[in-house]
């Protein structure tokens, strides 16, 4: 990578955990469809990732998402434009085995995950995420440059957060009240021969500047269980922001990106308990 | 809700889908099931005509009009599946020079165009004739769609 990396410090006002549950960090930028790239030139970007980035692979696109807002969300699943059109380039991953790390590149486009593994289970911290990521759309931008193959502008970012929550016993799917405080746990006497099983829980909330919805978060609690030990019971939180940058900038981009991530830790830290914080080693000190 | 869409392929978790798709079906009660061809219907056909302007050669209008761009399709679809109803008439689809699409109502004493060119750039003009009083609406428009809610409404119940 031709950018010297330089590592932004962590805002002291937001809440820290020193054990967070978080299994997967997705940072994205979707911009305009680069029309002119296709899968030949993918061989190029390559070439200048390959030492980074050893294995590569195709997946199947991820749709276009858009934050609007001033109408009311419609019920069930949406068809997809897409589906009908000539198949686009696909969803490109450049990974190297046995590490966290995983670039995501497709005409409209780019995301760095950094995935929890057995042999790296620290997380290090949105700060470090962000500068390999900044990193990455530098050198795609100088490739895009140099092959002309137009300008990435961006027009919707996102954030997320894929945590995963275990408790010390191996029931955990009807101990979410536990977890969160927007589930009580509480029924009347008629739920006779009715087991309660689990549940699911999904939020939206809206990111306001000035009292203007600037983007969203998106908040998922769902029962899940281990790969690695399917007896063993999980509750996943995926907590997603993501809206418009001020302008179709990277400069733009990225400081939507800091205030998505402000925004999931927030949300993370309001919609969990504080005896999962004392669990967690919350350590800002607003418990 | 929207799913958390860069977070797909995870390595070590399963999902209980046997309990999610329940979840889903819950919220989602069977009476709706008696209305899913109808909404489906006008999806259908304005997708349809979405792809036909997306396929469209180079140079379509005798000049050198591009089909219209896939981001264009995107959001003009996601407007649309944001502010249709099953009873609002279907709009004319129209390719634009830019290599957008025109969205267009002239019906029920209502004139309603909106031209989109790319994600978050679009206009809306806006003309209701059976309102006496009324002058034509000409808004420049980005993410937010409420300045659509009177002339959908008025398509959809006069």
């Amino acid at each position: 990578m031709n950018t010297t990396p330089r590592t932004a410090s962590r805002p002291k006002d937001l809440p820290d955990f020193e054990r967070p549950p978080v299994n997967e960090v997705a940072l994205s930028l979707q911009f305009a469809a680069l029309e002119k790239m296709k899968s030949v030139h993918i061989g190029l970007l390559w070439a200048r990732l390959r030492s980074e980035y050893p294995d590569v692979s195709e997946q199947g696109t991820i749709s276009p998402e858009f934050e609007t807002f001033g109408t009311p969300p419609q019920a069930g699943s949406r068809i997809k434009l897409e589906q009908f059109l000539t198949p686009p380039m696909p969803r490109y991953w450049f990974e190297k085995s046995g590490t966290s790390d995983l670039l995501q590149i497709q005409q409209d486009r780019i995301i760095h995950n950094w995935r929890k593994l057995e042999d790296e289970p620290i997380y290090p911290r949105y700060e470090a995420v962000r500068d390999r990521f900044k990193r990455e759309v530098d050198e795609f931008v100088a490739f895009l440059h140099e092959e002309e193959l137009g300008e990435l502008r961006p027009n919707q970012c996102e954030v997320t957060y894929v945590n995963l929550i275990e408790l010390a016993d191996e029931s955990v799917h009807d101990r979410l009240s536990e977890i969160t405080s927007l589930w009580t746990h509480r029924f009347s006497e008629e739920l006779v021969e009715i087991e309660f099983e689990n549940v699911s829980i999904g939020l939206r909330f809206k990111m306001l500047e000035s009292g203007k919805p600037q983007g969203r978060v998106h908040v998922a609690f769902q029962p899940a269980v281990l790969k690695s030990d399917p007896s063993k019971e999980a509750i996943k939180l995926d907590i997603t922001a993501r809206g418009r940058p001020k302008e179709e900038t990277l400069d733009s981009a990225f400081a939507f990106l800091d205030v998505a991530r402000r925004a999931v830790v927030k949300t993370f830290a309001a919609v969990t308990t504080p005896s999962m914080h004392a669990m967690w080693g919350r350590t800002d000190g607003t418990r | 809700m929207a799913p958390a869409s860069t977070a797909r392929s995870l390595p070590s978790y399963e999902m209980d889908t046997s309990a999610t798709e329940t979840a889903r079906r819950a919220n989602f009660p069977n009476f709706s099931s008696h209305y899913d061809a109808p909404e489906r219907k006008w999806e259908v056909e304005l997708v349809r005509a979405l792809v036909r302007l997306a396929n469209l050669p180079p140079g379509w209008d005798s000049y050198n009009a591009p089909p219209m761009s896939r981001d264009a399709g995107h959001f003009a679809l996601e407007i649309l599946q944001a502010v249709m109803h099953p009873r609002t008439p279907l709009p004319q689809v129209v390719p634009s020079a830019a290599g957008g699409v025109q969205l267009e109502w002239h019906e029920k004493g209502v004139d309603l165009e909106l031209h989109i060119t790319a994600p978050y750039q679009w206009e809306l003009w806006f003309w209701d004739h059976q309102e006496p009083a009324s002058e034509p609406v000409s808004l420049e428009l980005t993410d937010n769609f409420s300045a659509l809610k009177r002339p959908i409404s008025l398509l959809t119940t006069r």
